[in-house]
């Protein structure tokens, strides 16, 4: 009954996407963000942020806006969407502490007023943690503040929402961390008229099949939502453990909820990256960006599991696949900035901090770390100026990029605007990017990121491999392109495959045939002024492929990265201005990238499709 | 602003009405002569019925009516019993519904101010910048791509040497150049919308070109252009008549802020509050309110 109902809320959501599709075919590229912390998140508060979550969208929305340092910022671009996930956890204590009316007041809200600021914030925190950690709320603090500052969350989200200009969501945070390790999520709201009285904290529960019956439950009510997880890197391999959360293998049913809650994964952001690690990913030369190995508890550096990252995440999933027919972690690709000081700044030449008072100079940022016993030295500095969420969407509405989200038609960027298309066929035409109106026969014809390829027995029984076409623009602000690379990953009789294939070169260079890698285009760096190569890499640049080594019989992913020129990372910049020389623990120079959600191929199993064969359990 | 306001007479009222209001909350009084007695009208029964139909798509049966009523009865009594023996007291539910009530008579007293043409007129110049539209331009380029041809530039001002004479733009960027990008004519875009589709330095030299002519090569973050720009709009302060309703509604909600705190300045001042163990406090008046939109 349960499933049934999930089942019928995704033919809907699909069959609405064939509404859109005619009315504006090939879509158009939003770039948002989907992960920021004002002051009702507790430890954006701890960290000196008094900021209210307006702030955060005024100056996602273009807006100049005053930054907890003392100065004013602004994006070079606007966001199209945004949204606050304040952390559900006793979210709005500070701010219910702080008001005469709440019973918070009296009780938790008399450390804030203590003449000693810095002995009074400290024990503030020290009882929130005290509270987070007994269950129990701090004195005053009741369902009802909850409820309150809830209310108020959507309230301001509704207030920023200009269709067509500006699209913001009602969204939360659930700051789930088992013994240190990193389970969390944002949910988001499809519409903010029907949603829940209170959010899910993780004192409710710290399960995520606890939180996804919540957010079931809201379905069944009629508002859609989901789930975006996020720091695998800091999950300590908790992230796509192999398990359920009791420990009990992986069923079908367990694929099918976590797909229907979660089809996003936050592969960038302010803590790091989790696509992959050198570790792992002994074959590709570009791994090794924006990492942050380091346990979220302890901020010490720990070990890397395959299972906090999504591209092993993927390849398990396919042998899922294979042994249970079901794939539990077919999730698309974005990123965010999570900000905790109510205004991230994305681009690497305007990034300034996201840790509100304990990053925002170039001193603290290049010389502080994160204050915990036993904490690196220079933490600071190896934190990424965050990421940006992609998607091919027909309009700026909530409906829309909603139906993006759920489609899984997204991207993730390290912060810049490029625009990658990507499609898979079995019917493209070896000349298709010669049409004029080529992409709307690319949508016709395929499927586009986050979709599905099935089997073809016709083309199949004569050994053709499908189609895939990519295409990218470079960000007009930011360093040309350098190459496009198709990710392929599989499984054979249990062992995990990938293979990285550079598909397009810049600058009229082509792949060697043994490597499948672009010759150096020679785009280069002056750290002194960060000034970069004029006249190398690409304006656009595309590729029709098929995959040489393409087995109809084994079920694979295919993902595209689109590589930039390097430009100067945000940390030598910030030297340059001190006039010192860059910090060795992190390099120099960065290649902003995009990331697309995969294309997942599935082969016949026992005679019928995998899709066939869930379909006629309806 | 505020003291003007407190001249007019409704909010005068308003406030002397709330006054009363928010006494007899306090205090916990109503009419107890009229405690034992309940009279359902002719209008609650129409109300009833009618409600009944809204829910069900058809007329109550007389059965159904009377259990309507009788359920009525019941939700009075109750509703008063437990009044008389105070349950409603501190209850935050209560408490905030009331609020929200209250509220509402905020709202509905600035949807009946009537601002005046000099009224509306000041609130503009005073907030300008929230009303003024920003400089827009519209142009047509040729695009030489640095991915398509080696020298860009050279390519773009040979051209450009070529054009010069035309007087007319017609036929010719139809002809030259590569497939751009973004579209060949692009209409009333902003400096940031320039900055987006083309990058910030282009944004800034589209602006500065001559009219109805064909421009010298400019660089941008996609690769070379010549413009014939059609038409550049200086920005400008929109003309009243146009962006009327959106100052009325501003101007509606500021002054509805300014009712709400100068209506509670006068509340609070009837109390005497006392907070245990802060000495020092005083109430705020306008509790951490974000008005601007």
């Amino acid at each position: 009954m349960y499933f049934r109902l999930l089942c019928c809320l995704c033919l809907v959501l699909s069959s609405g996407q064939f509404t859109y599709a005619n009315k504006h075919s090939t879509r158009t590229a939003y770039f948002g963000d989907t992960h920021g912390h004002s002051s009702l998140s507790s430890d954006a508060f701890g960290f000196g942020n008094n900021l209210p979550p307006d702030n955060a969208y005024r100056f996602a929305r273009g807006d100049k806006a005053e930054h907890i340092g003392g100065y004013t910022i602004q994006l070079k671009v606007p966001l199209d969407f945004f949204m606050m996930t304040d952390h559900a956890e006793m979210i709005g204590i500070a701010k219910v502490a702080m008001d005469p009316k709440s019973p918070a007041y009296k009780g938790i809200g008399k450390y804030l007023r203590m003449a000693d600021k810095n002995k009074g914030g400290a024990k503030f925190l020290f009882a929130l943690q005290e509270a987070t950690g007994s269950g129990v709320y701090p004195e005053g603090y009741t369902p009802d503040s909850i409820k309150n500052v809830w209310a108020s969350i959507v309230k301001t989200a509704d207030k920023y929402y200009k269709p067509g200009k500006f699209t913001t969501f009602a969204a939360f945070e659930w700051s789930s961390m088992p013994e240190g390790e990193n389970l969390h999520r944002n949910v988001i709201f499809k519409n903010s008229k029907r949603v829940p009285e209170q959010p899910f904290s993780a004192m409710d529960s710290t399960i995520p099949e606890d939180l996804w019956t919540y957010l079931e439950g809201e379905r069944a009510k009629g508002n859609d939502n989901i789930a975006i997880s996020h720091n695998g890197n800091m999950s300590n391999g908790r992230m796509f453990q192999l398990v359920d959360s009791y420990g009990a293998p992986i069923t079908k049913a367990y694929a099918q909820r976590r797909n229907e809650n979660e089809p996003l994964f936050e592969i960038m952001q302010l803590k790091g990256v989790s696509e992959t690690h050198p570790s792992f990913a002994e074959e590709d030369e570009f791994a090794d960006f924006e990492l942050l190995p380091y346990s979220l508890h302890t901020w010490q550096r720990i070990e890397q599991q395959k299972t906090g990252y999504a591209r092993e995440a993927y390849k398990f999933g396919l042998r899922f696949q294979q042994t249970i027919g079901a794939n539990p972690f077919k999730f698309g690709l974005q990123a965010g900035g999570d900000d905790h000081g109510t205004a991230h700044t994305w681009e690497e030449f305007n990034y300034h901090g996201g840790h509100a008072s304990l990053d925002n100079s170039p001193e603290k940022r290049l010389n502080g770390t994160i204050p915990l016993p036993g904490a690196e030295k220079n933490l600071n500095v190896r934190l990424s100026a965050g990421g940006i969420t992609g998607v091919w969407a027909e309009e700026n509405t909530r409906a829309s990029i909603f139906a993006a989200f759920r489609r899984k038609e997204t991207f993730a960027s390290s912060g810049v605007r490029i625009k990658p298309r990507f499609f898979a066929s079995w019917y493209f035409d070896e000349h298709l990017m010669a049409q004029k109106n080529w992409l709307s026969t690319a949508y016709k014809q395929g499927v586009p990121m986050g979709g599905d390829l099935v089997l073809n027995p016709s083309k199949a029984a004569k050994n053709t491999a499908p189609h895939f076409v990519v295409y990218a623009v470079r960000d007009p602000n930011s360093a040309a392109l350098q190459r496009i690379q198709i990710i392929k990953g599989w499984t054979k009789g249990g062992e995990m495959y990938e293979h990285i294939y550079d598909v397009a070169c810049s600058d009229n260079l082509q792949p060697d045939p043994e490597t499948h890698r672009c010759p150096d285009n020679g785009a280069s760096v002056n750290l002194k002024t960060c000034s970069i190569t004029k006249n190398k890499g690409n304006t656009e640049l595309s590729a029709i492929w098929r995959d040489p080594a393409f087995d109809k019989k084994l079920p694979a992913f295919y993902y595209v990265r689109v590589i930039e020129n390097p430009v100067c990372r945000w940390s030598t910049r910030d030297a340059n201005q001190l006039g010192v020389q860059p910090l060795a623990v992190v390099p120099a120079t960065i290649q902003e990238r995009v990331w697309t959600s995969p294309i997942w191929y599935t082969p016949l199993i026992h005679g019928e499709s995998v899709e066939s064969a869930q379909a006629s359990e309806l | 602003m505020i003291r003007a306001f407190l001249k007019e007479p409704l909010v005068h009222f308003l406030a002397m009405g709330l006054l009363v209001y928010a006494f007899g909350v306090a205090t916990g009084e109503s009419a107890p002569a009229a405690r034992h007695e309940i009279i359902i009208s002719q209008g609650k029964i129409q109300q009833l019925a009618a409600n009944y139909s809204r829910s069900w798509g058809r007329s109550a049966t007389a059965d159904e009516l009377q259990a309507l009523i009788d359920q009525e009865i019941k939700d009075t009594i109750y509703y008063r019993e437990a009044v008389a023996m105070e349950l409603d007291k501190s209850d935050p539910v209560i408490m905030r519904r009331l609020r929200q009530k209250l509220g509402l008579l905020y709202d509905d007293v600035s949807l009946r101010l009537k601002p005046t043409e000099p009224e509306l007129r000041r609130y503009l110049a005073e907030n300008l910048q929230r009303f003024i539209h920003p400089a827009t331009i519209s142009f047509e380029h040729i695009y030489f791509s640095p991915d398509r041809r080696p020298s860009p530039l050279a390519d773009a001002a040979a051209l450009q040497q070529r054009l010069r004479s035309w007087i007319s733009k017609s036929p010719v960027a139809n002809n030259y150049g590569d497939i751009p990008v973004q579209a060949r004519v692009i209409k009333s875009a902003t400096q940031q919308d320039l900055t987006r589709m083309f990058g910030a330095n282009f944004a800034e030299k589209a602006f500065k070109q001559p009219q109805q002519l064909w421009s010298a090569p400019i660089a941008s973050g996609l690769g070379v252009h010549l413009l014939w720009v059609e038409e550049i709009t200086p920005s400008k302060v929109p003309a009243f008549a146009s962006v009327r309703q959106d100052i009325e509604r501003l101007w509606r909600y500021e002054q509805r802020e300014k009712i709400e705190s100068a209506t509670y300045k006068k509340l609070l001042s009837a109390y005497h509050v006392e907070i245990d163990s802060v000495s020092v406090y005083k109430p705020q008046l306008t509790p951490s309110a974000n008005n601007e939109t």
